[in-house]
This record gives C-alpha cells, structure tokens and sequence, in this order.
C-alpha cells in the first residue's frame, strides 16, 4: 500500500506527529498558556472571595472583582501578550531555523515542494498551532470563570477582542522573526536582527527625546515619546492606556468596550501595519534567499551595510547620552566638545565590534571601513544639528492660523477621591481641559517665554540660575492634529497684558480649575453620609459638618469667573482655603484656595459659621521667629548665588506687640502656592514663623516683601 | 532521463560547477566521480531542486526542475549528512515520507528495515552512522520516486550492507525501472556498481562514458620480448598511454581493443604475453594523464 491510499484520518494524524516533532516548542508553550488561564482565572478568582469573605466587602464588591480577575487573565489587561510574543518568535525561529543548516534545507527542499509552499505550509501550521492552544486555554479557562460567577458580556467580549488582539501580535512578531530569519544567514544574527526589529523604533524615539532633552532649551519633558511600528511599544503603551485604579467598576458599565477600543485602536492599526510590512517584506526576501546563503551573517550586503551603519549611528549618539549622564549635576557647554568627540569615538569602536560580529573574524575589525565613515558622518550631522539647533526647535513658534488652540500644562490638583464605582483621580492635567482660542496672545507669551527659557538655560549651563519668570509648560494643538509640547519661561511684568487677557478667559479658567470638574465630587458629597467643611486661614481653623458641596463649588466657581485675573493675583497669594473631607465608603479630600476678593466663597463661609479674618491681629500673636539666612547682605538688591562664603543663619524672637505688627504688615504667607505670583517680589532671606498664642510647635509661615524688611529686623539679624 | 546542459553554479568567488554538461539515461547507475571540492555535491543538489543554477539548464525528464513540485515527486534526494525529524524514528519518518511522497510504500519499508536488523521503534538519533545511511537509503528505496540521488551514500557502509544495496538497486532498477545518481570520490565502490561514469575535476567533466566501453577501449598488458627490436614491432602503431619496465617485463596500458592488441602483440613474437584486466582507478589515471591532469590530485580509494 502506498501513501497515495491514506484515509483522511491518516492525514490528519500523520500532521499531528509532523507538528509535534517540527514545531515542538508548542509542546513547551501548551502547559504555560493553560497555567496562565487555567490556573490563573482559578487562582485570581479564588483569591478575590477569600478577599471579600476576610474583608466584608459587599455582594456588588465582589461581583465587580471576579470580573475583574477573570478580565486581568483574558481580556484586553491581561499580561498573555508576553508569551504570545515569544511564542511566535520561537515558532518562527523553530519554523524556519532549517534556512541555517544545509542538512535540514537538503531534506526540506529536495522534497516535493515548492519554496512558497513550504513557507505557507510553516506559516498555517504555526498560526493553526498558536490559535488552538490560545482559543482551547482561554475557552476552558472562560468556562471556569462562568461556573464561578465571574463573568459578564464586558468580561467576554474583552476576551474575544483580547484574542483578535493576540492574533494580530502572533502575526506581527512571527512575520518580525521570519523576516529576520530571511535576511540573516545564521541563528545567532536572526536572533539579534528580531530583537533589533523589536527594539529599533522605541531606542530610535528615545535618543530623539533624549538628545533633545539635551540640547533643547524648551524641550518639554510632557512630550510624548513619537515611537512608530513598534509592536512591542504599542502594548506596553496599551497597558498604560487601559489601566485603570478601578476596573472592577468600569467592568461593570455599558461604556467599557468602546472606551477601552477608543485607547488602543490606533496602537492595534500601527501593529497590524508592523505585521503586514513584514510579512510583505517576508515575501519579497524570502525570494531572494539563497540555499547559498548558510552561514552568512546577514546575506544581502546592502541590508548588511545599512545595518552596519544604522548599529554605529545608534551607539555613536548614545554614547553621546552616556557621557551627558556621566557629566550630569556638573554639565556645561565646554563639554559638548568632549561629548562629540566620544560619539565620534564610540562610532568607530561600533562599526569595528559590528564587522567583527557580522564577519565571525577577528581580523576582519578594519574592514568595511566605508560603512563606518558613513556612520560617523551621520553622528556628526545629528550633533551639529542638535547643537546649532538647526531646525529652530527653540525658536520654533507656529503660525497662528495653523493652531487650534492652546493651553498650559498645569498641576492645579485640588481634589484625591476614590470610590469603589467611579475608580479614583489624583492628579489634574490642565492641558485635558483648557481650550485657549485666544491664539495671538498665547504666542505673543510663548515667544516671550521661549526667549526667556533660552537666556535661562543658557545661564543655567555657566552655573547661574536666575528667576526670570515663570516656569510654564505650554501645548500647541494643531489644526492638523499635532500637539506641539515646550517649556518656557514666561518673564515678569514684560507681557502682563497678553497674560492677563489669556488668564482672565473662561477657557483658561475652566481649564485650569479642578472645581469646573467637580462632578463625581457633587456625587460623592451628595451620597456622604459624613462629610467635612474647614475654612482655614494661616492661623485659624473652623470646621462644619453641616453644608452643601455643591453650594461651595458654585460659590468658587462664581469667583474664579468673576475675581481671578492675572493682574489681581500676580502680586499677592491666597489668603485662606476651603478644605473639604469625606471618608466613608468612598474617599475625598479637596483644597479650594481662597483669595482675599473671593466674595462668594467668603459670604457662603461666614453663612456656615465657619469664616474667620486672615488678617493676623497682633494681640493674638505668642511670638515672630524671624531668620536670617544670609547675615550680612542685603537679598533686596543682592541675588543669593553670588554669595560664595560659608553663612551661619541668625534667628531672632520678637515677642513685642509692635514689632509683631511692623513685621506682619512687611510679611507675606507662603503657606499657600500660586503659580502666577512673581516670586521675585520676595526677599529671599528671610523666614518668618508665626507663633499664635498657646501654640508652641504649629507656626504659619511668611517671608518679606523686597524692600519692605523693617529696620530692626536688618539690624537685629545682621549683627 | 536527466540533461544537464552547460550548467553553471558560483559560491562568491569560488567556481563549484563550471559549465557542466551531463546526460544520465534512465535505468542506468550513474556515478559521479572527482577530487573533493570537484562539485559532485553541488550538481546533486542542483538535480534535487535545492540549490538553482546560476546558468545553464537541468531538464529531468524534459522538465525544469527548480521549484518543481510534479519533477521533485520523481527524486529522492540522500544527502551526505542526512537530516531526520527531531527525536523522530524510522516508523515516524515513513510516516512524514507517505505524506510527502504518493508512491511511498511504507510496509515495504518495515520489510526492509527487518531485513535490515533496524528497529523501527527506536529514535534514529541514538542509531550509529553506517544505520542512519541505511535509514535514509530505505527510505529512499521506498519512495518510490523514479530517481534516487546518493551523496557519498556508501562511505560507512559494512561490506555486507553495501552488497544488500547494491542488490535492492538492482532489484528497483528491474522492478520499475529506478535510476539511481551515486556521488562518490571511491572509485572502487563504484566499479561494480555504475554503468556509466562522469568525471568532474575543478567543476568541470572531464569524461562521461560507459565504464564497460571504458575497460574495453583500454588495455593493460604485461609482457616480456626476446628483444627491444621485437617489442618495437609489436608495439608500433598502438597508441600507448603509459608503459613502465622493470627487467625485462614490460607494463603496456594502451588504447584499444583487445583484439586489436592481441593481434599487433603477435608480431612481435613475445616470450610472455598477458592481457589484463583494467580497475576503474587505473582507467582514470591514465585518462585523467592523459588531458594532463595530475592524478597526484585525486583521491583514491
């Protein structure tokens, strides 16, 4: 009987032993997946009950974190995209490893065959493989899951998109692995080559960054890394994306699907493109392959060179990154001759060590000398436009007709709360909210602003560290849809007006103040059945439990419309503030600053009984401990830097009623933070701590005004 | 049958087959003999579709070969260094082989490898080198393909092994008419083997010819004269290519017919006279001497 009569049982069976004895690291891979669903959805599950029964959490607590168990194993958190990821590097590498060795490419291609069909058949074995055991692990462990209660149609319906999304990964890194494979003539270097096709684009997006970084004076650290067809990119910043404080509660809303596929749809496209390019260029190179070509590090010498050349680029401008950290605390522009002269250095070492590597010879180091002058010319290039600023990043302001809108990227955070169905928030993001369209007066600012920071960094690298203005960092939102991020130095007095139009706009306002945004902290207060209203001032406190947040909020909101300006607060800082506090079953606290001409707020206090002056009356203060901390000059006129000898601070204690009040009336509170205060203003010298009568330990804070430092206190602290 | 017309394969600057031109009829053993690094390896390959010629043309059966699944079906291919599944056992790569070749015959197969002595249960990996050829060569046997293929096949091989091939070669080649393609640099495992020969050196042939025409075109004579001047005339005309004389007796290899020789011996009126008969080894010494290759070159078995 000859093969010509098998069954299709036959058929099948005999695959099976071919995938068993060819693509046998499926076999290793199989008990990982099932231990990781299985196991996990198990373990994660149980684990989430015992939580609740030693916890007391409530029937809805825990429905809401089974689902988020069984979510964080199948669904669109889950970490399996790591082992499908190297799943589909070893299948690839296993799959194809034979191109490395003649014995096996002997065997493989004098069979009845063709080379495409070959390649087709690696692929649907592979792709068939990874999908069985992915789908056969998950649909059991989904199983469980149900059994347990732990499932909901988000759970499912994650998990489905969860394994589209392991497919499309699986493809990508399979087409990354072979293409390597093809354009690679042994394992060691396909190695290499897939992890540089992992790698390439994040280490290629961060030294932009970094050089920037470096070299940029308005480079601004918010600027997202631009990382492009990087797969491995795509999840973890899908990761960040999703991840949320709460899930178990956002498993739980209808929204969840669509908000999760809003986050990742676009990282999902660039890593179906990587996929597609690869498996093209699969099918372009894989034409090109040799039998031959055994043994050869990389084959193809253009691809070759243009490896060599990109590996000395890439060493040659981080070396130049190296020396920067190694120089770090200690930097200043003399240095960057030693820093090109080290990348320069580092890049013919690289396209040395790279020859050596490529050629598996020693003496082949002086070899292939031309790729590395390339490599060096290119380096040098990037420095010299780095360091000439050649493509006037510093300078760069847009054109006002090609910019939507703007804003400042603010960390005004007034509220922390946290409840067990809205998730928590901790932090503000100005930038999510404000929608500056007041364009001319933003760039007339930012112009200002970047030349400012130029003057400031430029300072800062000889040593000196001037208050020029204030520290901003400012987003252009482009009408083509960039977002443009720079650090700027925004000077004093110099574009007050420009300031004073922009600050004093309900879109700066409303985006700028987190009391705009207030609404699940309505919800909260409004559900509480215990909350906490404190007006506070430096040196008092009164507390209510009797009011209505909402009323605040209102209340603040009025003021910040009506009383907040540039003009009104850059000379002066927040006299008291509104704390409230809810601790229950859900958790916040906010922090609402209170400026003398905040009329609403200031009325609704005193209508809850809980207002109370900001101004100090001298008869209530125990004592001013007043320091000195540089005894002996004059901080009115002098800048603290250029006092270079070693100083012992004097502090001095006034206990007498006028003296108090002389220096309350000099003094202004930094207990409080404004961001647009011209801290300028102050005299850097001095700290004033405010003792209230029966206070020993809890002082208040001041400092003095420049030029308002009364004459016994220069007299007293500078003996 | 296989043509291989002009055929041409470059390794970066090294000239593995230079211009190779070969006709292998089917039903015949055909050896491909020459120095190591000659190309033998090379054109087999080439033959089995892995590697594709620079230049020139390989037409099995009137078809191109490369990427030909229909012409592959026809030809199996044993490499020098044989490649077998990972962990697999002979049982398991008759499996993989039925599925790739239609006319596997796998209880044939089993048959053989009883006669054998090979245990089709235990993995191949722990077989020695001479087993393992054996496995292939099975394998080979019982694909069924019009061609087989053998690089260095019979180098490891016991004596009674390679006598029970060589019998299930001839029994194939009876049966259905297999055409069996051995590579080798042993020239005398080939003698009693090959119906016809090509010899490569530096990738090029330097002959291709029937080895019986071969021993019947070329003679090897031992003899003794009473004189130089009676060797002269028994000598005169014939188109010697070596002679050595040690004392009296005479070592003639000459191009000719037996008869031809027989006949011009006898006028000389020789006091001993023998025709012997010629190795494979002997005719390729002299042939190879005589387009002036130096034989000090080649290996010999």
């Amino acid at each position: 009987m000859t093969s010509a009569n098998l069954s299709l049982g036959e058929r099948i069976k005999n695959n099976r032993m071919y995938i068993a004895r060819t693509l046998w690291t499926s076999l290793v891979a199989l008990p990982f997946f099932a231990a990781y669903f299985i196991l996990g959805v198990i373990m994660m599950v149980s684990r989430s009950i015992n939580y609740a029964a030693i916890y007391n959490q409530s029937q809805e607590v825990l429905a809401g974190e089974k689902l988020a168990a069984v979510e964080r194993i199948t669904g669109m958190n889950s970490i399996a995209w790591i082992m499908v990821a190297g799943c589909a590097v070893m299948f690839a590498l296993q799959g194809f490893s034979y191109v490395f060795n003649i014995s096996q490419i002997d065997f493989y291609l004098s069979q009845p065959t063709t080379r495409a069909q070959r390649i087709r058949k690696n692929f649907v074995n592979a792709h068939a493989t990874f999908l069985m055991m992915y789908i056969g692990c998950e649909v059991v462990a989904l199983i469980i899951a149900a059994a347990m209660g732990a499932v909901n149609s988000n759970v499912l319906l994650s998990a489905v998109i969860e394994t589209v999304r392991a497919f499309i990964l699986f493809f990508t890194y399979y087409n990354i692995t072979v293409l390597a494979v093809m354009l690679s003539g042994s394992l060691p270097i396909a190695i290499l080559l897939t992890a540089g096709f992992a790698f390439i684009s994040i280490i290629i997006s961060g030294e932009v960054m970094l050089f920037k970084s470096i070299f940029f004076a308005t480079y601004s650290a918010s600027e997202p890394m631009n990382v492009i067809l990087s797969p491995l990119y795509d999840r973890i910043a899908s990761m960040g994306s999703l991840f949320t404080d709460n899930l178990s509660g956002a498993l739980q809303k209808s929204g969840y699907i669509s908000d999760s596929l809003r986050k990742i749809g676009l990282l999902e496209l660039d890593t179906i493109i990587v996929g597609i390019i690869a498996f093209i260029a699969v099918l372009i190179f894989s034409g090109f392959r040799k039998t031959e070509h055994v043994g050869q590090s990389i084959p193809i010498r253009p691809f070759r060179w243009f490896i060599k050349i990109l590996v000395c680029i890439l060493i040659g401008l981080g070396s130049g990154y190296f020396v920067y950290l190694l120089y770090s605390g200690v930097w200043n522009s003399r240095l960057y001759m030693m820093m090109c002269i080290v990348m320069v250095l580092a890049t013919i070492l690289t396209g040395c060590v790279t020859e050596v590597i490529l050629e598996g010879n020693i003496r082949r180091m002086f070899k292939g000398m031309a790729q590395t002058i390339m490599g060096i010319a290119i380096v040098v290039l990037v420095f010299v436009i780095y360091r000439g600023d050649l493509l006037g990043f510093d300078s760069f302001v847009p054109a006002p007709d090609k910019v939507a809108s703007c804003a400042f990227k603010l960390y005004t955070n007034s509220f922390n709360y946290f409840d067990s169905i809205n998730g928590g928030r901790y932090e503000f993001d100005t930038s999510e909210y404000m929608e500056i369209t007041d364009i001319e007066d933003f760039l007339t600012v930012a112009r200002a602003g970047m030349t400012t920071q130029r003057e400031v960094s430029s300072a800062s690298q000889e040593g000196r560290y001037p208050d020029e203005g204030y520290q901003a960092e400012i987003i252009y939102r482009m009408k083509n849809g960039k977002k443009i991020y720079r650090q700027i130095t925004i000077p004093y007095d110099t574009v007050d007006e420009s300031m004073d139009r922009i600050l004093s706009s309900e879109a700066y306002k409303k985006g700028a103040f987190e009391v705009f945004h207030d609404e699940i902290i309505r919800e909260v207060m409004a559900k509480a059945g215990s909350k906490t209203l404190t007006f506070v001032t430096p040196t008092n406190s009164s507390s209510t439990k009797d009011f209505d947040y909402a009323e605040v909020s209102d209340a603040y909101r009025q003021d910040v419309l009506d009383n907040y300006s540039f003009l009104e607060v850059k000379n002066k800082m927040p006299v008291a503030s509104v704390e409230l506090e809810v601790n229950g079953e859900s958790y916040a606290y906010g922090t609402l600053e209170v400026y003398d001409n905040y009329t609403n707020t200031i009325s609704l206090m005193k209508k809850y009984g809980i207002y109370s002056d900001s101004a100090i009356n001298p008869e209530d203060i125990q004592k001013i401990v007043i320091t000195n901390y540089y005894p002996g000059h004059d901080m009115d006129t002098e800048d603290y830097q250029d006092i270079t000898e070693d100083l012992e601070s004097t502090s001095v204690t006034y206990t007498e009623k006028d003296k108090i009040k002389a220096v309350l009336e000099a003094a202004i509170s930094t207990d409080y933070y404004n961001q647009w205060y011209n801290y300028n203003n102050n005299n850097s010298g001095y700290s004033i701590e405010v003792y209230k009568n029966g206070e020993m330990y809890s002082a208040a804070y001041y400092t003095f005004l420049k030029g308002k430092v009364p004459g016994f206190v220069a007299e007293d602290t500078n003996r | 049958m296989i043509e291989l017309i002009d055929l041409e394969k470059s390794f970066d600057r090294i000239k593995a087959v230079n211009r190779v031109g070969l006709s292998i009829l089917d039903g015949e053993v055909f050896g491909l003999v020459g120095t190591n690094g000659a190309g033998k390896s090379t054109i087999l390959r080439i033959l089995a579709g892995v590697i594709k010629p620079d230049a020139g043309i390989v037409l099995v059966d009137k078809r191109p070969v490369y990427d030909n699944l229909e012409v592959k079906r026809d030809i199996f291919y044993i490499s020098d260094d044989q490649y077998f599944l990972p962990a697999s056992t002979p049982e398991e790569m008759a499996v993989y082989y039925e599925q790739i070749y239609p006319g596997f015959d796998k209880l044939k197969f089993f048959k053989l490898c009883t006669g054998f002595g090979l245990d089709t249960g235990r993995r191949i990996s722990t077989f020695s080198k001479g087993m393992k050829k054996q496995v292939s060569i099975l394998l080979g046997i019982c694909a069924g393909t019009k061609y087989i293929l053998c690089d260095e096949t019979f180098d490891g091989l016991d004596p009674v092994v390679r006598q029970g091939v060589k019998s299930l070669f001839a029994g194939e080649m009876a049966d259905r008419g297999l055409t069996p393609v051995i590579a080798s640099h042993n020239l005398r495992e080939l003698e009693d083997i090959c119906d016809h020969i090509g010899l490569l050196h530096q990738g090029g042939v330097i002959l291709s010819e029937d080895i019986e025409d071969m021993k019947l075109r070329l003679q090897k004579v031992q003899c003794v004269f009473q004189s130089e001047e009676e060797e002269k005339i028994a000598t005169d005309g014939l188109e010697i290519l070596l002679h050595e004389k040690r004392g009296r007796l005479s070592t003639y290899t000459i191009r000719g017919t037996r008869e031809e020789v027989e006949e011009a011996f006898k006028r000389g009126n020789p006091v001993f006279f023998e025709v012997l008969a010629l190795s494979l080894e002997e005719i390729f010494i002299s042939e190879t001497e005589v387009v002036g290759y130096d034989i000090r070159k080649f290996v010999l078995g």
